[in-house]
């Protein structure tokens, strides 16, 4: 099974194009969506689970339309919104089994089979009886994984759904996802690039609407190598940097700034190359410097 | 700096699109409201204004509309003073200006203070719209008075701008402090209940003044002040910022000031200080052992499996709805109000009912009929947005539910939340039942009456509440929808627009009787029922098509969504609903408009005004009266029809040949005149059914003292249904049928139109007035103009089980062919006025001398039977010993069902409704409850005299010597049986009726011995004036006057008594003191203004106490429109001392010369009390300050 987005475009009454011609096809397996804050990555999202009209293309996932038979895909479908809210005055497990039950999980044995083991594994088992207005932060987005696992989906979407754990819980939240992420379609979206690399074994960088760049990770981040060339700076030089190379990313580094350069050679003989990663690509893809690789190799020349 | 915060928060209103829309829309209803009372639209009967003499833009009236509205705007108070600081906290914005160097005063009083003026602006917007409403040129004259600036501006002194800064302070301090806005609607919500408390309890005029402090509105204490204004006083004065209004403001501007400052203390600045809720503080998390794979489950989405999807989520929404302390106070609120409403007087100058369930119910339903209102406004839009509000939205939207289980599940919600409604209703009931020791809980009528008859209209209601909320998307705005969806319900029902076929969602309305049960109304409430439930079906599955799922909320983009969601499916059912609401409206069609004629208010009154136009010139044609009339009437309970066939004997009375009878027949619906057949033959001139007149020209001319035979023969068929008002004298169990259905010969002046506004409106002049008293030629019979004294005699059959009762004597019973019969006889010519009565009746039979006594009630009804018996007898003793012996060997009561509101009495057969007398409680040991039974039983028992001997003349004054005459006797026989202490809570009411009523008045109002169809002064004012003859001059003068009235007049044809002959037997019995009170009494409006100014006493040696009394006096004569005149005084009047007890040391008259005396007064025991008039006899506006505290020199 495979979902094969084709054209895919939203304009808000605004003005904004969220989605521009969105293409993509996403097999089995984890795959990432990565992009900066308003790439459009969230409204994809919706529009596939059902939230949101697009204006025009067309999501098929096998032979389901995604945008017509909403009711066939919402059967199939777990979703974790990027913000969302509970109520307060219920408690978890309730809440948990309401939604089981929302989910077509009509047996109740099975209902309460598949709610207590959820509850274990985002370590929500001590806190069930407990009202979710009383959830931190943390336990809320742990709350909200559980519900989008509920009942057995075979298109799972979830939207930044690392945003506010802690890392030991992010690597729980990891685990669960790619136990079951090998026979269903999990899309995840994120900023953080790290999601995709532990996880993804697809993915796509999305940009003011736009895809910019698909395929596995491997394979994307290997198109860099022999591109990618760092130095440290003192922080006084980076607006002239800025000027003269292609700076993908900077970050500071025992009082100076290591500056990441994209660059089809050498630039200068105070460069060294690297090994590029998933963050290389990432920068250098929204920043516009791959699109543009040939014309930036004649300026630095 | 407060400036610049002020301007912030203005500039911040003005960009508003609300504050816009709330000027809008109170400028429209004030503007609509002014036009329409202003007799813009003569179809329209509407407004303040519209009934009476008071103008429309009169102060009274503006000072009622604008604050009358500016009430109904606490919500919107509510909203702009909440958000006045809460708006920080909604948008997160207030780190930004609790960390500004700026002072806590600055900030909070600039909010407030920008509130205060928004919320002005906003509300001028009625004053503008009344304004602009009363110089339309469109408006009628009549109803516009001069100009008068200061009647604008006055209301916005004395209740707005006040109201306005009151209630901001308390929802401001609410939201500052609360940093939430829940608790100021809820609070708003509970300001309205208290109002409501208010109103209850202060509807009652004699209650203390002090209450009127209670009141936030200061609606209670405008009241009080205006209770007793004539037209004049309200179309001339404005109602003065003083007494008990300005107290009234003082106290709760002190209230409003205090809540600032505790506000101000309160507030504080520092993060988290609303509380949030405890945190659970994670400590140790088991870390993540392995993940083992989720056990495996099967999804099933099939129909069965959506509906228990639906009954868990419903089940869900109702109890996230129930479990809410605010619902719960709501409810509670309900709950105390429908007790309180239940257990009070609903009528506070009358004894409480019994609580029988009908009655019972009805006041549950009253006290909670808001409070549906309430809970549907405000959850409608709490269920459409929970979702949303919870952020839980996009995960329920994107679960494999069907849209209709999520729609259908608030709707189920919603629905269950009145159950539980109409629950708690049954349950107040019940407990006022079981608290009054009332064991008959009728079940099955309190599930009927709930769960069926109310509980349609809810329902409704509730599709209502989520289709506009749906529609609006706003929720806010969604609120004001539903509000306004229903004030156009009220305003359109108030303009007469009553076409049930057209009224979404209502349904005929009608009283439920213990006799008849829900009787005539079950039919058409079953068919109009399924016509609007059809149609709610249909709007509920569009507003499911429209239903906001997911994140688009275009309008566009949901209205494409929903073109996708209509299914064949769906569209099919849509068009099947449509459709058969569509046959059911159809069907409803028929029985209203063709087999029933469906007519407005202003149809119906076409039909008198065309009467009137048309045939007003045969009133002098010379006519024959009826001297016998004999009828045999066969009535069909169960098929609520009968049959009609009888005959009149009708005399020339007159000196010349009479050679054409004009018949009046009022138009009934259903009503077919078969025959109409004089003996000897006739030729039509006239016969209009449309208007029901007739004029046949005799074949050969009745010669004077000649008399011939009138034949009829009616049926009435009741087929079908009619819009509203069905016909009730034909009942399944209690039919009333009175000689109205009986030809009346020539024109009769009683059918026209008789309020001058509703004249005016069909083109028609000044009311006609009843002749003068001096009109000598036309004291001809005042009940029927075209008889005189009647022979009787009738045979009339009904169902095996029911009984029929004429007035007369029983000759003959028998059954045949499964019915019963009745044959009927009076022995003596009787006043032509005679009802037929016929149901399922226990009897109560006793005796008084040689007079049979019989009470035919319905069985359930036994409370006062022998109370009643009791009365009987008392009534007779006290009438056959002062006045004239009983002219029958007979006298029953007979029940009739709760659709009538009065009692009346026919010669020997008394008609009383089962809402009065019946089913009224008697508690003779209660001080100040009133035996209403031993009242009512004794006054139409005085109608046997006063009506049914003596017989008054159709001229001004004719209710004097009949309704005066039977409220006197039952003052008499009240005062034998309790004593005269009891009788002064009776006669403090009848005087406040008496002031309240005179301020309603159409027309003009009358001296009580020029009365005409005015029930207050005949009545209240009669009762009054008699009672305090009565007292000045003795009982035993009075009766003595009365017998020698009554001897001059018994049997006596034309012409009959006058208020005059009245009057001049009084006189004679007068002594020369009091001939001037008769003047005052009887022959002018006069009012008594009497004040106890100051009191002291001092002890004398002999042990004796010496009382010095200041009293303050003053005469006025009032015109007809209430103007008052100061009138010379020379008056006799009690001068009174009393102990602490309440017992009078010292009772006598004084003859009162100027305004102000003083008297010096020797009583045995401790003064308590002193003043003048103390116990109320003469007509006083003021009659609390008669009296007041004795204090030591």
């Amino acid at each position: 099974m495979e979902l094969r987005i084709e054209k895919l475009s939203k304009c808000y009454p605004n003005g904004t194009r969220a989605l521009n011609d969105v293409s993509l096809s996403i097999p089995l397996g984890m795959f990432g969506l990565l992009g900066p804050n308003g790439a459009g990555k969230s409204t994809l999202m919706r529009t596939l689970a059902t939230l949101q009209e697009a204006d025009s293309g067309t999501a098929r996932l096998g032979d389901m339309d995604v945008l017509r038979q909403k009711d066939e895909i919402r059967k199939i479908l777990g979703y974790l919104p990027q913000e969302f809210g509970l109520y307060p005055r219920v408690t978890a497990e309730n809440l948990l089994s309401h939604f089981a039950t929302l989910k077509g999980i009509g047996n109740p044995k099975e209902r309460q089979n598949i709610v207590h083991s959820l509850l274990r594994q985002t370590n929500l088992w001590e806190h069930r009886n407990k009202a979710l207005g009383t959830y931190s932060g943390g336990m809320k987005q742990r709350f909200g994984i559980a519900q989008a696992l509920l009942g057995n989906p075979k298109l799972i979407i979830v939207d930044e759904p690392t945003a506010g754990l802690d890392p030991e819980e992010r690597a729980r939240f990891h685990n669960l996802l790619s136990a079951i992420g090998e026979q269903v379609i999990v899309i995840l979206s994120t900023h953080i690039v790290s999601d995709v690399s532990d996880l993804c074994s697809n993915m796509a960088i999305i940009h003011e609407g736009r895809v910019m760049t698909a395929g596995t990770p491997a394979a994307l981040v290997a198109e860099l190598d022999g591109r990618i060339w760092k130095r440290a700076i003192p922080s006084s030089e980076i607006d002239a940097h800025r000027e003269r190379f292609q700076v993908i990313s900077m970050r500071r580094f025992s009082g100076q700034t290591m500056i990441h350069v994209y660059s089809n050679q050498q630039p200068d003989s105070s460069f060294e190359l690297v090994s590029p990663d998933l963050e290389d690509l990432y920068f250098a893809t929204i920043k516009g410097f791959l699109s543009t690789a040939a014309a930036t190799a004649a300026k630095v020349n | 700096m407060i400036g610049t915060i002020l301007l912030f928060e203005l500039k911040n209103r003005l960009a508003s699109f609300s504050t816009y829309l709330y000027f809008a829309l109170f400028f429209a209803i004030a503007f609509l409201f002014t036009v329409v009372s202003g007799g813009a639209f003569p179809a329209l009967n509407f407004g303040a204004a519209a009934d009476g003499k008071v103008m429309v833009n009169s102060p009274f009236a503006l000072h009622g509309i604008i604050s009358g509205l500016s009430f109904f705007a606490i919500m919107i108070v509510a909203a702009v003073a909440g958000q006045a600081t809460y708006q920080d906290v909604d948008n997160r914005s207030e780190d930004f200006f609790y960390t500004a160097p700026i002072s806590k005063l600055d900030y909070l009083a600039g909010r407030f203070l920008g509130a205060v003026v928004t919320l002005l602006a906003i509300l001028s917007s009625i004053g503008i719209g009344a304004w602009i409403g009363a110089h339309m040129p469109f408006l009628d004259p009549t109803k516009v008075g001069p100009d008068m600036f200061a009647a604008y501006v006055q209301p916005y002194l004395n209740i707005v701008l006040p109201n306005i800064v009151i209630f901001s302070a308390i929802f401001f301090a609410l939201a500052t402090l609360g940093k939430k806005m829940l608790p100021v609607y809820a609070g708003g919500i509970l300001l309205l209940i208290g109002y409501l408390f208010v109103i209850q309890i202060l509807a009652d005029p004699t209650r203390n003044s002090l209450f009127t402090l209670v009141d936030p509105f200061g609606r209670a204490a405008t009241g009080r002040l205006t209770q007793y204004w004539t037209p004049f006083e309200r179309n001339h004065q404005l109602i003065p910022l003083s007494g008990i209004l300005l107290e009234n403001r003082l106290v709760w501007l002190g209230v409003a000031v205090a809540m600032f400052v505790f506000t101000y203390f309160r507030f504080s600045r520092a993060y988290g200080s609303a509380s949030r809720g405890k945190r659970i503080v994670v400590t140790q998390e088991a870390s993540g052992t392995s993940t083992q794979s989720l056990p495996v489950v099967h999804t099933v989405f099939s129909t069965a499996a959506s509906w228990s999807q639906l009954f868990s989520l419903t089940w869900l929404q109702f109890m996230e709805t129930v479990k809410n302390v605010f619902f719960f106070v709501i409810l509670l609120g309900g709950f105390l109000l429908a007790l309180f409403i239940a257990t009070s007087n609903i009528d506070p100058l009358s004894s409480p009912p019994y609580p029988l369930t009908s009655v019972i119910l009805q006041a549950v339903i009253g006290g909670f009929g808001l409070f549906v209102l309430i809970i549907v406004i405000f959850y409608s839009g709490e269920l459409v947005w929970r979702e949303r509000d919870a952020k839980v939205n996009q995960i329920v939207d994107a679960m494999p539910v069907q849209r209709w289980v999520l729609f259908s599940s608030k709707l189920g919600a919603l629905m269950l939340v009145q159950v539980l409604i109409a629950v708690i209703m049954m349950l107040s009931a019940l407990s006022v039942q079981i608290a009054s020791g009332y064991h008959r809980f009728e079940f099955g009528l309190y599930f009927k009456e709930l769960f069926v008859v109310q509980m349609i209209p809810w329902w409704i209601l509730c599709v209502v509440g989520l289709l506009l909320h749906t529609l609006v998307n706003q929720k806010f705005i969604g609120h004001f929808a539903v509000i306004l969806y229903y004030i156009v319900q009220i305003a359109t029902a108030f303009a007469g627009w009553s076409n049930y076929l057209y009224r979404f969602g209502e349904f005929p309305n009608g009283a439920y009787s213990d006799m008849n049960g829900f009787g005539p109304f079950v039919v058409p409430r079953f068919w109009f029922g399924l016509y609007w439930v059809l149609a709610a079906i249909v709007l509920a599955v569009v507003t499911g098509l429209l239903w906001v799922r997911g994140v688009d909320s275009g309008f566009k983009q949901r209205l494409s969504l929903a073109r996708e969601r209509l299914t064949p499916a769906t569209l099919g059912s849509l068009a099947l609903l449509a459709a058969l609401f569509l046959a059911t409206g159809a069907y409803i069609f028929y029985n209203t408009e063709i087999l029933h004629h469906y007519r407005t208010e202003y149809q119906q009154a076409e039909i008198p005004a065309q009467y009137e136009r048309k045939y007003r010139s045969y009133q002098d044609l010379p006519q024959p009266k009826i001297t016998d009339i004999s009828a045999a009437i066969d009535l069909y309970p169960e098929k609520r029809s009968a049959h009609i066939q009888g005959s009149y004997w009708l005399q020339n009375k007159t000196e010349k040949p009479i050679d054409r009878v004009a018949l009046t027949m009022a138009p009934r619906s259903q009503f077919t005149i078969k025959e109409l057949a004089f003996e000897g033959g006739q030729t039509p001139v006239v016969e209009d059914k449309d208007l029901g007149f007739y004029v046949y020209r005799l074949t050969s001319a009745l010669p004077p003292g000649q008399k011939v035979q009138l034949k009829f023969t009616f049926q009435f068929d009741n087929r079908g249904f009619s819009n509203s008002d069905p016909n009730v004298n034909f009942a399944q169990n209690g039919s009333y049928v009175d000689n109205n259905y009986l030809p009346a010969i020539g024109y009769l002046p009683g059918e026209e139109l008789g309020d001058e506004t509703i004249r005016r409106r069909h083109g028609l002049g000044k009311p006609r007035h009843m002749a003068t008293l001096e009109d000598v030629a036309a004291r001809q019979d005042y009940f029927r103009s075209d008889s005189d004294w009647v022979n009787l005699e009738a045979t009339v059959s009904t169902s095996a089980d029911q009984t029929a009762i004429l007035p007369g004597y029983l000759q003959k019973e028998w059954t045949q062919d499964g019915r019963h019969y009745f044959h009927y006889k009076m022995d003596a010519p009787i006043v032509d006025l005679f009802a037929l009565s016929s149901a399922r009746y226990a009897v109560l039979r006793d005796r008084w001398n040689d007079v049979n006594l019989e009470i035919y009630y319905h069985p359930d009804h036994q409370f006062n039977v022998d109370h009643m018996r009791q009365s009987m007898k008392e009534t007779l003793d006290y009438c056959s010993a002062h006045f004239s012996p009983y002219q029958f060997h007979q006298l029953r009561i007979i029940e009739i069902p709760r659709y009538y509101p009065f009692a009346i009495s026919f010669a020997n057969t008394i008609n009383f409704s089962e809402g009065i007398g019946f089913t009224t409680k008697v508690e003779p040991k209660k001080v100040d409850s009133i035996d209403v039974p031993l009242y009512i039983t004794a006054h139409e028992i005085g109608h046997q005299w006063w009506a049914h001997q003596e017989a008054p003349a159709d001229v001004e004054g004719a209710a004097a010597v009949s309704e005066t005459l039977a409220q006197y006797t039952a003052l008499m026989v009240m005062q034998h049986h309790y004593g005269a202490e009891k009788m002064k809570k009776f006669l403090h009411q009848e005087l406040t009726r008496y002031l309240v009523q005179r301020t309603l008045e159409h027309n003009e109002e009358r001296p009580l011995y020029r009365v005409e169809r005015q029930p207050y002064v005949y009545y209240e004012k009669g009762g009054l004036v008699m009672y305090a003859l009565q007292d000045y001059i003795g009982e035993d003068k009075v009766d003595q006057a009365l017998a020698d009235f009554m001897k001059q007049f018994r049997f006596k044809g034309a012409p009959y008594a006058t208020s005059q002959d009245l009057i001049e037997q009084l006189r004679k019995v007068t002594p020369p003191e009091y001939q001037s009170l008769i003047d005052d009494l009887f022959e002018h409006i006069t009012f008594y203004e009497s004040r106890a100014v100051s009191s002291t006493y001092s002890k004398q040696p002999d042990g004796r106490y010496r009382v010095h009394l200041a009293t303050s006096f003053k005469k006025y004569q009032s015109d007809g429109s209430g103007e008052q005149k100061d009138a010379p005084i020379g008056d006799w009047i009690d001068i009174g001392v009393l102990d602490d007890q309440g017992q009078f040391l010292y009772l006598k008259k004084h003859k009162i010369e100027r305004e102000n005396s003083e008297f010096d007064l020797v009583v045995d025991k401790l003064p308590a009390k002193a003043g003048i008039d103390p116990l109320n006899k003469l007509i006083d506006r003021k009659p609390d300050d008669n009296l007041v505290k004795v204090t030591q020199q």
